[in-house]
C-alpha cells in the first residue's frame, strides 16, 4: 500500500494534494482570483501613468509576493485543518511530506504566475526586449519566492492564529530574495547590458538552501 | 546580591555565574569613560594620509560609538541564538529534557536583545547618517539589512508570543531560527554584491586593515566596545534569570 | 569647547545612569525571587 521509496512517497503527497485541489475547485477559484485583482488593483493604481520599467519590476514583484502568499495557506494548514495530518505521520516519512508540500507550492505559484504575469505584461507595458533573462529571472524568481513561502509555512503550520503571523514572518525571509529578484528584473525590462547570470543563480541558490534547511528541520515541526 | 544556589532546582543554576559585584562596577565604569572619552577626546576621525574618514562635526554624528557597537552586537546576536538552537536540537536528539529547556530559554532571550540592539543601531544609524550623509535614510545596503534582520528578530519574539505550548514553542523557535539563517546568509554575502556600493565599506575597510590613526580606534576597540559586551552579558543573564523564574512560577 | 563638550556629555551620562539603575534594581529584584522561591521549595 505505502510506497517505502522517499522519493515515492513524496510523490505521492504531492499527487494527492492536486487531487484534493482539483476536486475542490472553489479554493483554487479563490487564490486565482485574489491574485489577479491584487493585480488589477496595481494596474488602476498606475492607470494611464507613464512610469519608468524600474518601477514596473517593482510592482510585478509586489503582485507575485502576493501571488506567492495567498496560494501558501493550503499547503500544511489544510492538513491540520482537516485532521489529516494524523495520518500522513503515520504513513509517510516527514522530509517526503515536506518535499511533496513544497513541490506542490511550487506548481501552484507557477500556475498562478502563468496567468498574472500576461496580464501584467499587457496592462503596464512592461517591456520585453529581452524575454530569455526576463523569463529566467521570474521563474528563479518564483522559485526563491515559493521555496520560501512553503519553509514559512511548515514553521507556523502547528500554530493558531496563522493569518497575522504568516506576513510577520514571510515578510523577513522573503524580502532578501524579493530584493535580488527586483534588481534583477529591472535589469531584464531596461536597456542595461549588466548580465542577470549571476542574480539568477544567488535566487536558485537561495530555494535550494532554504528548501534543504526546511527538509532537513522538517522533522522536529512534524512529530508529536 | 549573594543568594545561595537553589539545591532543588536544576534550572536555577545561574547565581554562581558571571555578573557578580564586581562585573557591575567594572560596566558602570567602562560605560561612563566611553561616554567622557567620546566626548572630550576624540575630534575627526582621520586616516594615515591625514584626510577625514568622519568629520564628526554636528554633535550627532558622534553617536557612531554607540551605533558600532550596537549593529555589531545585534548580528552577532544572530549567531548566539543560532548555535543555541542547534543546541537545543542536539538536546533534544539525546533527550536532555533541562538542557532543551536551557537551549531554548537562550535562543529566545538571544532574539530579544538582537531586537534591542538592531533597533537601536537602526536609531542611531539614522542619527549619524543625517549628520555625516546628511539624511536620515539613504537606502545604503548596510541600513536596508539592518532593517530586515531586525524584521527577523521581531518575527521570531512575534513567533513566540502566539504559540502556548512551551514544546511547540521551543520547536518552533528552533526551526525558525535555522531557517531564517538563510535570508542572513543572503543579506551579508549576496546582496551587497547585486545591489551596489555601500557608504560602509571603506570605513569598514580601514578600521580592520588598522589604517585609521588617533584616538577613534582606541576609544572604539578599548573602550566602547569591551563595555558593550560586558553590558550585553548581563542583561543576557538577567532576562534569563527573569525567563526561568516565570518559567517556574507557571510549572 | 571643553566646557560646552562637558556639558554635552551629560546628557548621555544621565541615560546610562539611568540604564544602571535599572538593571540593577531588576537584578536585586530577580535575586530576592529566586531566594524566597527556593526557601518555599525547602
Amino acid at each position: 500500500m505505502t510506497p517505502q521509496n522517499p522519493v515515492q512517497q513524496a510523490v505521492a503527497v504531492f499527487r494527492k494534494d492536486l487531487r484534493m485541489e482539483l476536486r475542490n475547485r472553489g479554493s483554487l477559484n479563490a487564490i486565482l482570483l485574489f491574485s489577479v485583482i491584487s493585480l488589477i488593483v496595481m494596474a488602476f493604481g498606475v492607470g494611464n501613468l507613464e512610469i519608468i520599467a524600474h518601477l514596473k519590476a517593482g510592482l510585478l514583484w509586489v503582485v507575485l509576493f502576493f501571488a506567492a502568499f495567498s496560494g501558501l495557506s493550503h499547503v500544511f494548514v489544510q492538513e491540520e485543518e482537516t485532521g489529516t495530518s494524523l495520518a500522513l505521520k503515520m504513513h509517510a516519512r516527514p522530509e517526503s511530506v515536506y518535499a511533496g508540500k513544497a513541490a506542490f507550492n511550487l506548481v501552484l505559484t507557477f500556475g498562478i504566475a502563468v496567468i498574472v504575469v500576461p496580464i501584467f505584461v499587457i496592462m503596464l507595458k512592461l517591456p520585453t526586449e529581452k524575454p530569455i533573462a526576463l523569463a529566467a529571472v521570474i521563474i528563479s524568481g518564483l522559485f526563491a519566492l515559493s521555496s520560501g513561502a512553503s519553509a514559512v509555512a511548515a514553521i507556523i503550520s502547528q500554530s493558531r492564529g496563522k493569518g497575522a503571523i504568516f506576513g510577520a514572518i514571510g515578510f523577513p525571509i522573503l524580502l532578501p530574495a524579493l530584493m535580488v529578484g527586483v534588481r534583477a528584473t529591472q535589469i531584464a525590462v531596461t536597456s542595461s547590458d549588466e548580465s542577470v547570470v549571476r542574480t539568477v543563480f544567488g535566487l536558485v541558490a537561495f530555494g535550494v538552501m532554504i528548501t534543504t534547511v526546511a527538509a532537513a528541520l522538517f522533522p522536529i515541526l512534524w512529530d508529536d | 546580591m549573594a543568594v545561595g544556589n537553589a539545591p532543588n532546582s536544576q534550572l536555577n543554576n545561574v547565581n554562581s555565574s558571571i555578573p557578580g559585584l564586581w562585573w557591575k562596577i567594572l560596566t558602570g565604569i567602562g560605560m561612563t569613560l566611553t561616554i567622557l572619552a567620546v566626548y572630550l577626546v576624540v575630534g575627526p576621525v582621520l586616516n594615515k594620509v591625514g584626510q577625514p574618514f568622519y568629520t564628526l562635526g554636528g554633535h550627532g554624528a558622534k553617536v557612531i560609538f554607540f551605533h558600532v557597537p550596537c549593529a555589531w552586537l545585534g548580528s552577532q546576536c544572530y549567531i548566539i541564538g543560532a548555535c543555541y538552537a542547534v543546541s537545543y536540537l542536539r538536546a533534544r536528539a539525546r533527550g536532555e529534557r533541562f538542557a532543551m529547556v536551557e537551549a531554548d530559554l537562550k535562543n529566545a532571550v538571544a532574539m530579544e536583545l538582537g531586537l534591542l540592539f538592531s533597533v537601536l543601531a537602526t536609531i542611531t544609524g539614522m542619527v549619524f547618517a543625517k549628520n555625516e550623509w546628511g539624511a536620515y535614510w539613504n537606502w545604503d545596503p548596510r541600513q536596508t539589512s539592518i532593517l530586515i534582520i531586525m524584521f527577523l528578530f521581531a518575527a521570531y519574539v512575534a513567533l513566540r508570543g502566539i504559540v502556548a505550548d512551551p514544546d511547540l514553542r521551543a520547536r518552533q523557535g528552533a526551526v525558525y531560527t535555522l531557517v531564517a539563517v538563510v535570508p542572513g546568509i543572503f543579506l551579508y554575502f549576496i546582496l551587497p554584491r547585486i545591489v551596489g556600493d555601500t557608504m560602509h565599506a571603506e570605513p569598514n575597510k580601514a578600521l580592520i586593515g588598522r589604517q585609521i590613526s588617533g584616538n577613534y580606534m582606541y576609544t572604539m576597540y578599548g573602550l566602547t566596545l569591551p563595555s558593550f559586551i560586558m553590558l550585553f552579558v548581563w542583561m543576557f543573564q538577567l532576562r534569563l534569570r527573569q525567563m526561568k523564574l516565570e518559567l517556574r512560577k507557571s510549572a | 569647547m571643553e566646557p560646552k563638550m562637558f556639558t554635552l556629555a551629560l546628557a548621555p551620562l544621565i541615560v546610562w545612569l539611568g540604564i544602571f539603575w535599572y538593571l540593577n534594581m531588576i537584578d536585586r529584584k530577580l535575586s530576592k525571587l529566586e531566594a524566597g522561591k527556593d526557601r518555599d521549595e525547602l
